[in-house]
């Protein structure tokens, strides 16, 4: 059985939600925070309707025509629901989050808009069915995430704003032109399991190899791989909620799913593998898991500390795609959700110190723990997971690319994991360490205005500890049915079949 | 028929009753759109209509066409949308009002009689009705940039169509017929045919303003007053370019020699006009030049349809031509409700400006969208052919300029979008434009956006 309207109503609910935002005065708070909020459940129910069906084997999949046999095709695959429900529940809690965080601030009409634009961005490349719509997705990120990034209008966003733009539509322009590259050589463009281009290996192997550095350079941009990077630690001047975002779901994990389209999808596994280009792409990603972490060794700015880790924890991804083998895919899956978990609890709990007693630097945060120790507490979770530590979600993620660095016969990829793992701990164990156990030097005060017996806000309280609860969950119940890690192996099962 | 008597008809009231021109002139463009709509979706295409029973050789004919109807309708949104703009901005000025809307009732009937005539003879008095209404409009606000450009303006098109007259009249030398039709069976390549077409082509490429006969042009859009350059950027140029598309491929008049050589300056304009609009200071400037650009595109064409006989090249044109007409117009409206606030185009001035009018901002950056040619836009689309047919056929250089030229039009748009979304550098409490300054552009803009997805409606529909 297939259906046709869903995938498009999850686009469109988005977009709805968007487009009527922006008409809204902005005193209109609570006709806002009900559209954002409705917006928010309906998608995370449709995704689940849809998870559900897919487990019953029904097919999900919407098409039109738009020009000479290109479609627009949104399709809800495996794969696809992988990036799509960790989108929309992300999205929910950020938007509690993002409420709680602009209360009372100006422009609340111009930013919920973009920002749901952004998330229907988000979406839409998740359930993207070939090279065309993904494009058109991931363009309309750049476009929807500029103006939030820019949101504050200071001197400083502007520029970042431009470097954002600079980077993006470069990385833009190299999509487009791949695509219509390969387009013109396979005149196919539909995603499919174990990929479609085989046929072509014999007669354009050499423009297969240059289209694929077309495509990881389009990707890598937004993945932030390194010397593609420089956009990242800029865009921190954007809010909070934005950057949670950005490094969570919406701006790199498009990135990194991009390239498991593509090496999943498009090449195939097995072709990327014959044409030698999964040694590249795992070279590069080592290069910068490494590099990204020992940047943020020296990062006194908390946020600016988050943003290198976040270069270095999304190569985990690329790296357990460039592993031949199911455990390096499925370390590197599994990585996409863990680490979007992980990374949106820590920005939550940054936006938190920041926003409560202004502190954003490593070396202001002595004694915090005793005046927010549950903002603490869901950020050493965080952080003990981008460590690895058992039993919690990075852990398996870890695992599972060791695990598949072995069976692909690449020790020395070990060597990484373990080196950056210790990187990890250097330069995380030390904000831990400081929140608890520092002796605290400066008097806090908050301001903003809470509850007194509540350490902040609580609709910021609330989302880094449901995110934290899910770390802990998703490392304990790794092996539940319904867990991220099952999922991840029911996909690995249809990309090797 | 009545399609061409309409706006004459709105013309003339509008001239008896120049203090009712807003009842009357909005009506006019209402019916106007109306029975576009409706001989486009409604009545049998492609028809002939021959007035007063006089056909071919000496009669006047009409050739109703879907390619016409199209531009048709683009001319009369535009219209439409720009009326209704103007209505609002000279709300306080009768005079100039009656002035304006009897001008664009002129020019509305002169495109309309060169989307749909069929003879060269015919398209020369469209020619004619196009280019002075045009002049008369860009000199609507007699300041002295504007009077100076408008000079030159002049100039440029009575040598153009001078050209083109001679061309037609040594056409008919030859061989004794006007019609489109008739001249493209009887057609051999000869020395004077050879001639005629090259002072066609070439009065119809100066009206055009393709590089490096584009001197005239920033000049006169960037001077003129917001609607009437949303008129000017968006239509004027469409209706030579219409003219020589038609000439080209109807006629059988185009020759591959020529084609390479339009190609060229069409490819080496994108780039020339790019970097020149990255370096303006003043907004309508960067929007002036960035339609040079776009013409550059337009040309492409010629070059293009050399080794790929296929339609995609065509039809990838077609697409751009209407998202550009769309576009532009919509975003030279933003650009009038943005300078509102202000009275002054300069970028500097211009900080912060999303601040008092955000509506105008976004219908900019919505236009800007598409004429960077990014999805799902219109202009998305055309590019997608062009690059397409480009890369099927493996030539790079026309791919590099797409994607140069792409790239840089990201540069030039981003530019005064990333002023607007600045902080304002002052506090001044300055007055927001009128709602009614604001809504057109946004039409105009969406509908440049929201036909990306009807894209293979378009084609459909255009292959009648």
């Amino acid at each position: 059985m297939v259906n046709t309207f869903l995938p498009l109503v999850l686009v469109l609910v988005s977009l709805g939600v968007g487009v009527s935002i922006f008409f809204l005065k902005e005193e209109a708070f609570k006709t806002r925070t009900t559209l954002n909020l409705s917006g928010a459940i309906i998608k995370l129910l449709l995704i689940s309707v849809m998870l559900l069906g897919v487990i019953e084997g029904r097919h999900y999949h919407f098409e039109a025509t738009l020009v000479h046999g290109v479609k627009f095709v949104l399709r809800a695959d495996a794969l696809a629901l992988l990036f799509g429900s960790l989108s929309a529940l992300l999205w929910l809690l950020t938007t509690v989050y993002a409420i709680g965080y602009l209360e009372n601030s100006p422009n609340r009409s111009r930013f919920f808009g973009f920002f749901s634009l952004c998330v229907m961005s988000s979406v839409g490349i998740a359930l993207s069915g070939n090279l065309f719509t993904f494009f058109i997705f991931y363009e309309l990120l750049t476009l929807t995430t500029y103006p939030l990034v820019i949101h504050r209008q200071s001197e400083e966003s502007i520029k970042a704003g431009k470097i954002y733009l600079l980077y993006t539509i470069g990385g833009g322009v190299l999509l487009l032109v791949a695509t219509v590259w390969l387009y013109s050589i396979t005149g196919a463009m539909d995603f499919a399991y174990g990929g479609y281009l085989e046929a072509f290996e014999q007669t354009h192997a050499l423009e297969l190899y240059i289209l694929f550095f077309l495509f990881l350079g389009a990707f890598g941009v937004k993945a932030a791989l390194v010397g593609l990077h420089g956009w990242l630690p800029r865009a921190m001047v954007a809010p909070a909620p934005v950057s949670a975002l950005l490094h969570a779901v919406a701006v790199v994990k498009a990135g990194a799913f991009g390239v498991v389209r593509l090496v999943y999808d498009v090449y195939g596994i097995t072709l990327s593998y014959a044409l030698h280009l999964l040694a590249p792409l795992m070279v590069l990603s080592c290069a910068t898991i490494l590099f990204g972490s020992i940047i943020a060794l020296f990062q006194d700015d908390l946020k600016k500390r988050l943003a290198y880790s976040t270069v270095s924890q999304v190569s985990y991804i690329l790296l357990g795609v460039s592993l031949f083998g199911p455990l390096g895919t499925i370390g590197g899956l599994v990585h996409l959700v863990n680490q979007g978990l992980m990374k949106i609890t820590l920005f939550f709990c940054a936006g938190n110190f920041a926003e409560t007693y202004n502190i954003k630097k490593v070396s202001q945060m002595a004694g915090l723990g005793a005046k927010m120790p549950l903002t603490s507490f869901a950020f050493t979770v965080g952080a003990l997971g981008m460590i690895g530590l058992p039993p919690l979600a990075g852990f398996v993620s870890k695992w599972y690319l060791g695990l598949g660095a072995i069976e692909a016969g690449f020790g020395w990829v070990l060597g990484v994991l373990v080196a950056s793992s210790l990187l990890n701990a250097a330069y995380f164990l030390p904000v831990v360490y400081t929140l608890w156990f520092a002796k605290s030097t400066e008097s806090f005060v908050p301001h903003i205005a809470f509850h007194p017996r509540a350490e902040t806000r609580l609709l910021l309280l609330v989302p880094p500890l449901l995110t934290a609860v899910l770390v802990v969950g998703l490392g304990l119940f790794a092996s539940h049915d319904l867990s991220a890690l099952s999922w991840v192996r029911l996909i690995t099962r249809l990309e090797y079949q | 028929m009545s399609l061409v008597l309409t706006p004459l008809y709105f013309a003339l009231m509008v001239f008896l009753w120049p203090k009712r021109a807003n009842v009357v002139a909005l009506l006019g463009l209402g019916v106007q759109f109306g029975l576009t709509l409706y001989t486009a979706f409604w009545t049998p295409l492609p028809r002939r209509i021959t007035l007063g029973d006089w056909g071919a050789p000496l009669g006047i004919e009409l050739w109703l066409s879907p390619l016409s109807l199209l531009f048709c309708l683009l001319s009369s949104a535009v219209f439409l949308g720009v009326g209704l703009y103007a209505n609002t901005a000279y709300k306080n000025n009768h005079k100039e009002r009656s002035r304006f809307f009897v001008l664009a009732f002129f020019l509305s009937l002169g495109l309309t009689l060169l989307f749909v005539s069929d003879d060269v003879f015919n398209l020369y008095v469209a020619l004619e009705i196009v280019g002075l209404s045009a002049i008369g409009l860009s000199a609507l606000r007699p300041t002295k940039e504007a009077l100076r450009a408008s000079l030159t303006y002049l100039f440029t098109t009575l040598v153009g169509s001078g050209a083109y007259l001679l061309g037609v009249a040594l056409l008919y030398g030859e061989y004794g017929v006007l019609s489109l039709d008739l001249l493209s069976k009887a057609l051999i390549s000869s020395p004077t045919s050879n001639i005629a077409f090259g002072l066609m082509a070439a009065g119809l490429i100066l009206k055009t303003a393709l590089f490096p006969l584009h001197f005239w042009l920033p000049k006169a859009h960037a001077n003129a007053t917001s609607p009437v350059s949303a008129l000017l950027s968006g239509l004027v140029i469409k209706g030579s370019f219409f003219l020589l598309y038609r000439l080209w491929f109807d006629g059988g008049l185009g020759n591959e020699t020529l084609g390479h050589g339009l190609g060229i300056l069409g490819g080496v304009g994108v780039l020339y006009a790019s970097v020149l609009a990255l370096l303006q200071t003043k907004l309508k400037r960067i929007i002036a030049y960035s339609t040079v650009a776009q013409i550059g595109y337009l040309f492409l064409v010629f070059g293009l349809v050399k080794f790929d006989d296929s339609l995609v090249p065509r039809e990838g044109i077609l697409l751009l031509a209407l998202a550009h007409g769309l576009a532009k117009a919509g975003m030279f409206l933003a650009a009038g409700a943005l300078v509102y606030v202000h009275k002054k185009d300069d970028l500097v001035t211009l900080q912060g400006v999303g601040s008092y009018a955000p509506l105008s901002v976004f219908s900019f950056g919505i236009a800007a969208v598409s004429i960077m040619g990014l999805p799902p836009s219109l202009g998305f689309f055309g590019k997608w052919l062009l690059l397409l047919s480009a890369f099927e056929h493996r030539e790079m250089i026309v791919a590099g300029v797409f994607i140069a030229g792409g790239v840089l039009s990201a540069g030039y748009m981003f530019r005064p979008l990333s002023v607007f979304f600045a902080k304002p550098t002052h506090t001044l409490s300055l007055q927001r434009p009128p709602l009614w300054l604001e809504l057109p552009a946004l039409g105009l803009s969406l509908g440049a956006l929201a036909l990306g997805f009807f894209t293979s409606h378009i084609l459909d529909y255009a292959h009648g």
